[in-house]
């Protein structure tokens, strides 16, 4: 009897074993996803990983281009390979944005949605050709198939810039084939193909740009390019606009790293205001006596006329306030606590605020409270681009035309912001003088004072835009870069050479046996930098 | 039962079982039936001994003698002994004859416990045990002023590393045993409670890094005073019947509510005890130069400003601007207008030399606790236990408050039934400060300046908060950080646990020689937390923040054991065991962060703008096992036991998801088996040896990749700094994990060698036990770093083999042993190494946990130690000499990372001495960590902020630091015309020695590791007992008063000079990565006074 409770007892707990442990599939995150939630946080990613914030890589090309000045390794050109926003914007590019590109041109073959794979090619291309002006030589043939290259062989810069250019055509063909589009799920263009292949066609152009001293240059195909549809007005830029909202957090991360955390982290190089303000900055007078209106826009002065400041000031001139490049743990005044008082990125870069001289201290709620765009590649950018083509490979454009409407689409691109923020737009007047002062100085210039303007301009336009302006200077010499020496402040200096490519990730290179050498940043130059 | 087994598992599954099952059909045989047996325990002088404890050999059945000394056991059929034990007398087992009175008299000696408990539950004579066990009884970790049962036992047991990650009340402990046995898994030991595992993990709303407090582990919902004793099985042979957690040791607690024993009447105990806790050490600091740079008075960080009127034989200045000046402009005006109108306060310029010491309080522990026993019915067995804990710390508004109730009882029934449960429900709230690390954004940690405040920072009886937006001031601005008053006040965190465990256990004699014992468990716990960041702080934009979160964990166990004893003839016995265990773990959290307070005062989500999830979790698993047991008893000295186990995990492959494994251990007591004396110099030798292999699954969902739903950017998985967060505008946002997953993992295996002496000499006056181990653990399942050029971070996969190698001696000595008064001495030396042997292919090494994204990385690397450092190094030449950079002195940064520390330590050496006379106890727990690396951010800034008593002298002379001059592009020295190195001679101010780039603030990683051997006073108590004759005619039975006091002395000679830093902390609480201190809570030290009354 005992013996058989027991058999009883025991068939109680008998359990269908195969259902018991089938239990294994995440309930709260999926193994798919629709194409329309992949594409949002791809571009999202893109942005973040070149745009301004603490894992960007303009928090370092900044001051690489003299136009902030941060206390920290980028000072002096020393930055390691473990900085933070060098190490996110790699990790960003590889490990976020890679797969989930993949995974859009995969899945949009299977759903037949080629706009998808065409946006997701072109994002790619872009996306690796900004890379190789980083770093030259990285993984491409062998990156994002972890289980066939889970230590991919790194390429070289030349081969990865012939094969991006076929990627780009590849994805113009996909934009054009039509289909299904895309709708608000793509936060640059609506899903707008016409505006996809003008971006692909600004892209093919700026590498074929930077490829001019190279044998890889093709003036044919550049003769074609200006034929095809290219960005052309501010309502086409590459730009992501960012939101007001706090939580979740979509505001530009150069706006909440300068104004929503109390502490600021970028100062403006005095060298970028001198020179905007028509001042001899550093060793450069090219642009003494014309004054640049954009001023208010860019730069945010926390102080009132007379005001003093926090602590003991490093630079001072009028409302504003900054410290030199190269006076990093120099200049006894550098290192005080002037978050209420330093000057900070104004509302065109970041979406803060114009400066309107009432001095207010920043914080979260200036401005346009965060909703500024990141700009990656604008119709003005493209219109330097012609110019610089124009006047140096003879291409059908007219370069003195080209700058001129380059410097008006560039002053576009600030009253679009001055418009969206309420407040008063640069008057034509103001821009007609100016454009018409910097094109007398192209006039007067000889073929290099030309090549100098243009690019000096377009240094001015790229403001907190990405990796543009670092590649020019390596590329043209311009514009040229402060050399502190040669400034007013008797503690700065400069002892490295100027950096002409990025350390590789640190990381990447202990885990792959496959990865080359770390790079020497102030030697190994990228293909295109015959300099 | 074949029947039962294939109905549950494939026939393939049921070859490892066929043999176990048909020793337990073969085994049935007649036996006697079970009887009730009583006796009366006196000592040498003929006195009753109250409370001795009775046990039958081999089984759990056991009770403790009454106030007469009287005893009455009701023994299972087949059991053929008793042993009888009390503390201080040696142990006696009378071998069980006809009668069923046994009377016993006891020898007073140092005895070896010799009854303990095993895995499951299972009660063996130790000299039985072919493996490592530790046994700790409640009464030696309980009024000692801890109220944590963890750290309580630091120093006490060989092979056990336990580290308390701070001083913040309730704040986590780790426990390791023998080492680290997996790369990234839980490398805790298995807490099991009354036979049901009992989760310590640790949870907390956010990653103390760059915020979020102290919080606790779950151990800390243990209440100490319902510990009846603590096992320690060190090795995965003892535990190899628990299965896969058990690779890690276990540690065994059996509660008082779940062993009640028998007890005639009632019987009441109290006890209270009251400790005060204060500030272990204050660095030594200067008091000469206040703030600013190069001898200049500046409202800065650092203290190398201005020397103070006096300090000097040169003219200084002897005012300045009161601070506010420059710190709060617009809170300026209106500070201003407590003053003079119209004039700019001025302060004297002069030192604060206890402005540190200021901010730290007296805090108090209060600890009371009422146990109640009774017997129920005739055979059985009620307790009930209500305990609480009142913990207040060093710092305003940090505490531990705990409430636990625990109540138990068993009962035998006639017909070999016997029934027990208990249920025990604990509530806690923990407050705290927030942390992290001070260069993170966003944080406002209370400790961000508190050990270096500026020398001539007088921050008592200062203003801190905006009299009208309450914002915080401090004499650095607000992006620097929060004055730590305001910070204490107005930021923090809440965690609120209850936790409940019920347990159900019941047993029945099948027939004479057949038990079956069935046992059921729930465990669980909701944690409730909630964090904040009040408007105007540093922290979370200064808009205000308020993190609420939950986590709910279940684990349901059901063990089904049937056990068979057999004894064929004087010289041979057998035990076997099978067994059916169904686990089931369920874990549930979720975060929501609210932006944006409304009113300052109400910390209620609903007090935000606008909310966001973050972070939430669900996962649930399942395992089947079954197991089986033999033990072989040749001759009462020689032991051979066999198990095996297999497991069926919801977390494997189909294909994969059963694996079985198999342990052997052997004892051999050759000190009986040669027939020596136990009066001779050596009583009693065994050795014993041990081997066994332990599966382990993944964790849940590990095998298919997945999307992450509306994460933030990729830098807030690694290092919790927010970018971007989605829905963005509106849209959703999903991305890939950025981990490539294996579709056909398999499980982990660890194996683990050890082979014990066991010695004791002179009548036990001197015992020694020693044990070495090897530990290895291979296929190991854990994320596999790749370079991100391969599109994924890592991949999730089996690889590696990681090999642990250690010993560990505990030492017993009685150097005196007399009718009054007694000495006893007990060491425990642990010294093991885990390696990182391989890992896979090309790779050679991978992150445990990426920190800041870059800098200092604890890491697996292949031929290092677990969990070394690696980080960013100085630049130096062939020879080794540093290279300076000769246009300001301070030294070149390398390019590449080196591994620069490793937080595990040489050895541990812990000694208790104990000593007793008549009524009076007084023991001492002195213990020495050798070795062992510590990041520490506090001594960083303590040398960079100038504020070190040492950095004081000499300030005026600079400084040339040792070096070549070198070039910063190529790394390499300058050579001078002849070829030869350049020695630097650049002076630099003492200022650049410690802030620009060469040693402390701003230096390379390498010179922030400093080695954390530290020697300690970790404990010393005085008891007394006053004698049970004194109380003869009161209704009280027992009284004990105590003193404690803990951690009254320490040293760390390799920190720097004056930091007087306790090296015996870390910011990760109970996590794999150790070793590194991100401003955390100073040491503490404390005094007690405890009172026991026994009814």
């Amino acid at each position: 009897m005992k013996i058989k409770i027991v058999v009883l007892v025991m068939v109680l707990f008998v359990v269908s074993c195969k259902d018991f442990l089938d239990i294994n599939d995440d309930p709260n995150n999926p193994t798919k996803a629709e194409l329309s939630t992949i594409l949002p946080y791809t571009q999202a990613n893109m942005f973040g990983a070149l745009g301004f914030g603490t894992a960007g890589i303009t928090d370092i090309l900044g001051v690489y281009t003299h136009q902030i000045v941060q206390r920290g390794n980028q000072d002096d050109y020393k930055v390691q390979a473990n900085e933070f926003s060098l190490t996110q914007c790699w990790e960003k590019l590889y490990a976020v944005g890679l797969p989930d590109l993949n995974q859009i041109i995969k899945q949009a073959g299977e759903e037949h949605k080629p706009v998808y794979s065409g946006i997701a090619r072109a994002l790619k291309a872009h996306m690796f050709s900004v890379m190789v002006d980083l770093w030259g030589n990285i993984a491409y043939s062998e990156a994002g198939d972890p289980s066939k290259f889970p230590f991919p062989h790194y390429d070289s810069g030349e081969v990865i810039y012939a094969d991006v250019l076929t990627q780009l055509d590849a994805a113009i063909a996909d934009l054009q084939a039509g289909g299904p589009r895309p709708g608000a799920d793509d936060l640059i263009y609506g899903g707008d193909p016409a505006k996809w292949i003008k971006y692909a066609n600004s892209v093919k152009l700026s590498i074929y740009n930077k490829l001019r001293l190279t044998s890889l240059y093709n003036a044919a195909a550049v003769t074609a390019l200006l034929s095809q549809p290219l960005i052309s007005s501010v309502s086409e830029d590459f730009q992501l606009r960012y939101t007001t909202s706090i939580s979740p957090e979509n505001r530009n991360p150069g706006f909440v790293r300068e104004y929503a955390q109390n502490n600021p982290q970028y100062y403006i190089s005095p060298y970028f205001y001198l020179l905007m303000k028509g001042e001899q900055a550093c060793q450069n007078s090219l642009m003494v006596g014309i004054h640049d209106p954009r001023i208010p826009y860019y730069f945010y002065n926390q102080l009132a006329p007379g005001e003093a400041a926090q602590n003991p000031e490093s630079y001072r001139d009028g409302e504003f306030l900054s410290i030199w490049f190269g006076s990093y743990n120099r200049d006894p005044n550098e290192g005080f606590d002037q978050a209420t008082s330093q000057t900070i990125v104004g509302l065109y870069p970041v979406g803060g605020a114009y400066d309107n001289g009432s001095a207010v201290k920043a914080s979260g709620d200036l401005g346009l409270k965060g909703s500024g765009a990141q700009r990656l590649v604008t119709a003005a950018c493209v219109d330097y681009v012609r110019a610089e083509l124009a006047l140096t490979e003879g291409t059908s454009d007219d370069a003195r035309a080209m700058l001129a409407s380059a410097i008006s689409k560039s002053f576009a691109e600030v009253n679009a912001a001055a418009s969206l923020a309420g407040v008063n737009a640069i008057s034509a007047a103001d821009i007609t003088a100016y454009s018409d002062a910097v094109l007398a100085l192209f006039d007067a210039g000889d073929a290099d004072k030309k090549l100098e303007v243009i690019m000096t301009q377009k240094w001015i336009q790229e403001f907190g835009s990405g990796s543009e302006a670092y590649c020019d200077i390596r590329r043209t010499g311009y514009p040229q870069v402060c050399d502190p020496a040669q400034d007013p402040n008797e503690f700065s200096i400069q002892t490295n050479p100027y950096p002409v490519s990025l350390p590789y990730s640190g990381n990447d290179l202990t885990n792959n046996g496959n990865a080359p050498m770390q790079r020497n940043q102030y030697l190994d130059k990228i293909f295109w930098d015959k300099n | 039962m074949i029947i039962y087994y294939s109905l549950i598992f494939k026939h393939d599954d049921m070859r490892n079982f066929i043999l176990l099952i048909g020793f337990f059909l073969l085994s049935i045989t007649l036996a006697q039936a079970q009887r009730t047996v009583k006796g009366t325990i006196t000592d040498p002088s003929g006195e009753p001994v109250i409370g001795a404890s009775v046990m039958v050999v081999g089984t759990t059945v056991g009770t403790v003698t009454d106030f007469n000394g009287a005893y009455e056991l009701v023994v299972p059929a087949g059991s053929t002994s008793i042993q009888f034990a009390y503390t201080g007398y040696q142990t006696q087992t009378v071998n069980l004859g006809p009668s069923n009175i046994v009377d016993a008299s006891l020898v007073e000696g140092v005895v070896l416990e010799t009854a303990v408990v095993t895995a499951l539950g299972i009660s063996r004579d130790k000299k039985e045990l072919g493996y490592a066990i530790s046994k700790v009884d409640g009464e030696d970790i309980q009024l000692k002023g801890e109220s944590d049962v963890l750290r309580a036992l630091q120093g006490k047991v060989a092979g056990v590393n336990i580290i308390g990650s701070s001083s913040q009340p309730g704040s986590a402990t780790r426990l390791t045993i023998r080492g680290n046995t997996s790369f990234l898994g839980d490398n805790q030991a298995l807490y099991v409670v009354d036979g049901i595992p009992f989760d310590g993990s640790s949870y907390g709303a956010s990653f103390q890094l760059t915020g979020g407090g102290a919080y606790g582990n779950r151990m800390a919902d243990l209440d100490p005073n319902n510990i009846e004793s603590i096992t320690i099985l060190k090795g995965a042979t003892a535990a190899a019947l628990y299965g896969s957690r058990a690779s890690r040791g276990v540690v065994i607690i059996t509660t008082k509510s779940g062993s009640a024993k028998k007890r005639d009447g009632l019987h009441i105990e109290i006890s209270s005890g009251l400790t005060g806790e204060s500030i272990a050490s204050i660095p030594n600091l200067q008091n000469k130069y206040g703030t600013g740079t190069g001898f200049s008075y500046q409202g800065a960080n650092g203290s190398w400003g201005a020397p103070f009127p006096g300090a000097v034989d040169y003219p200084t200045i002897d005012s300045i601007n009161h601070w506010f000046r420059a710190t709060a402009p617009a809170s300026f005006a209106r500070l201003r207008e407590l003053g003079t109108p119209g004039v700019t306060p001025r302060v004297a310029y002069q030192a604060y030399p206890d402005n540190v010491k200021s901010l730290f309080r007296n805090g108090t522990m209060l600890d009371n606790s009422v146990t109640l026993t009774t017997g129920l019915g005739n055979n059985g067995a009620f307790v009930a236990t209500v305990s609480q804990l009142n913990h207040d710390g060093i710092i305003p508004n940090s505490s531990y408050d705990k409430t636990s109730v625990s109540v138990g009882g068993n009962n035998e029934f006639a017909g070999g039934f016997k029934i027990g449960a208990n249920i025990s429900y604990t509530s806690s709230l923990q407050k705290g400060l927030q942390g992290g690390a001070i260069g993170s954004a966003q944080t406002s940690s209370y400790m961000a300046r508190s050990l270096y405040l500026g020398r001539n920072w007088d921050i008592e009886g200062q203003p801190y908060e905006d009299p009208v937006t309450h914002e915080s001031i401090f004499f650095i601005g607000r992006g620097n950080a929060d004055s730590p008053i305001w910070s204490a006040k107005y930021n923090g965190f809440n965690s609120d646990v209850s936790r409940t465990i019920v347990n159900l256990n019941a047993g029945y004699a099948i027939d004479k020689l057949f038990d079956i014992d069935y046992r059921i468990g729930v465990n669980t716990y909701d944690q409730n937390d909630l964090e904040w960041y009040r408007p105007g702080s540093r922290g979370a934009n200064g808009l205000g923040q308020i993190i609420s979160g939950y986590n709910q964990f279940e684990e349901i166990e059901s063990i089904l054991m049937l056990s068979k004893r057999m004894r064929f003839n004087d010289n041979f016995a057998i035990q076997a065991r099978v067994g059916h265990n169904v686990n089931q773990r369920t874990v549930n959290s979720q975060n929501i962060v609210g932006s944006q307070m409304l009113d300052f005062n109400i910390l209620d989500i609903d007090n935000t703008i606008s909310q966001v999830t973050g972070g939430g979790n669900y996962n649930r698993q399942r395992l089947i096992g079954v197991f089986g047991e033999l033990t072989f008893d040749v001759k009462s000295y020689l032991f051979l036991t066999l198990t095996g186990r297999n497991d069926w995990s919801s977390t494997l492959p189909v294909a994969n998801r059963s694996f079985f494994y198999p342990s052997a251990s052997l004892a051999f007591v050759f000190t009986e088996a040669l027939g020596m004396s136990p009066t001779g110099f050596l009583s009693s030798g065994k050795l014993r040896m041990n081997w066994a292999k332990v599966g382990h699954s993944p964790d849940p969902y590990s095998i298919d990749p997945i999307y992450f739903v509306n994460l933030g950017e990729p830098d807030n998985l690694t290092a919790g700094v927010r970018d971007i967060d989605f829905p963005f505008n509106g849209h959703a946002g999903l991305t890939l994990e950025n981990t490539l997953k294996d579709p056909n993992l398999k499980p982990e295996f660890t194996t683990n060698k050890e082979l014990g002496l066991e010695l004791s000499f002179l009548n036990n006056r001197v015992t020694v036990d020693a044990a070495v181990y090897e530990t290895v653990s291979t296929d190991q399942l854990a994320p596999l770093t790749l370079p991100t050029a391969s599109g994924y971070d890592a991949f999730y996969t089996n690889f590696g083999n990681l090999r642990s190698r250690g010993m560990e001696l505990t030492l017993g000595l009685t150097p005196v042993r007399s009718k009054d008064f007694q000495w006893n001495i007990s060491s425990a030396f642990t010294k093991y190494k885990t390696t990182v042997e391989e890992l896979f292919g090309d790779v050679n090494e991978i992150e445990i946990r990426a920190l800041f994204g870059g800098s200092i990385t604890p890491v697996l690397r292949v031929g290092e130690e677990y969990g070394v450092f690696r980080g960013t190094v100085s630049a130096r030449d062939d020879e080794g000499n540093l290279l300076i950079d000769p246009s300001n002195g301070t030294i070149l940064n390398a390019n590449h990372e080196e591994i620069i520390g490793n937080p595990n330590p040489d050895f541990t050496l812990g000694i208790v001495n104990n000593f007793t006379w008549k009524g009076f106890t007084l023991g001492a727990v002195l213990d020495w960590k050798q070795g062992g690396d510590l990041y520490s951010e506090s001594v960083n800034e303590e040398l960079g902020r100038g504020v070190l008593a040492f950095q004081a002298d000499h300030r005026e002379l600079g400084a040339v630091i040792p070096g070549v001059y070198g070039s910063a592009v190529t790394l390499k020295p300058i050579l001078d015309e002849n070829g030869n190195k350049i020695k630097n001679q650049t002076l630099i101010e003492q200022n650049d020695l410690w802030f620009g780039s060469s040693f402390g603030a701003n230096a390379q990683d390498e010179w922030l590791v400093f080695d954390a051997t530290v020697v300690r006073l970790r404990e010393i108590s005085l008891g007394y007992t006053i004698p049970a004759k004194t109380l003869a005619h009161s209704p009280i039975k027992g009284i004990t008063f105590s003193l404690v006091g803990r951690n009254l002395w320490y040293k760390a000679p390799n920190f720097p000079k004056d930091a007087k830093f306790d090296p015996e902390t870390n910011t990760f609480g109970d996590a794999n990565f150790q070793g590194f201190e991100f401003q955390n809570l100073p040491s503490i030290r404390r005094f007690g006074a405890n009172v026991k009354l026994t009814f």
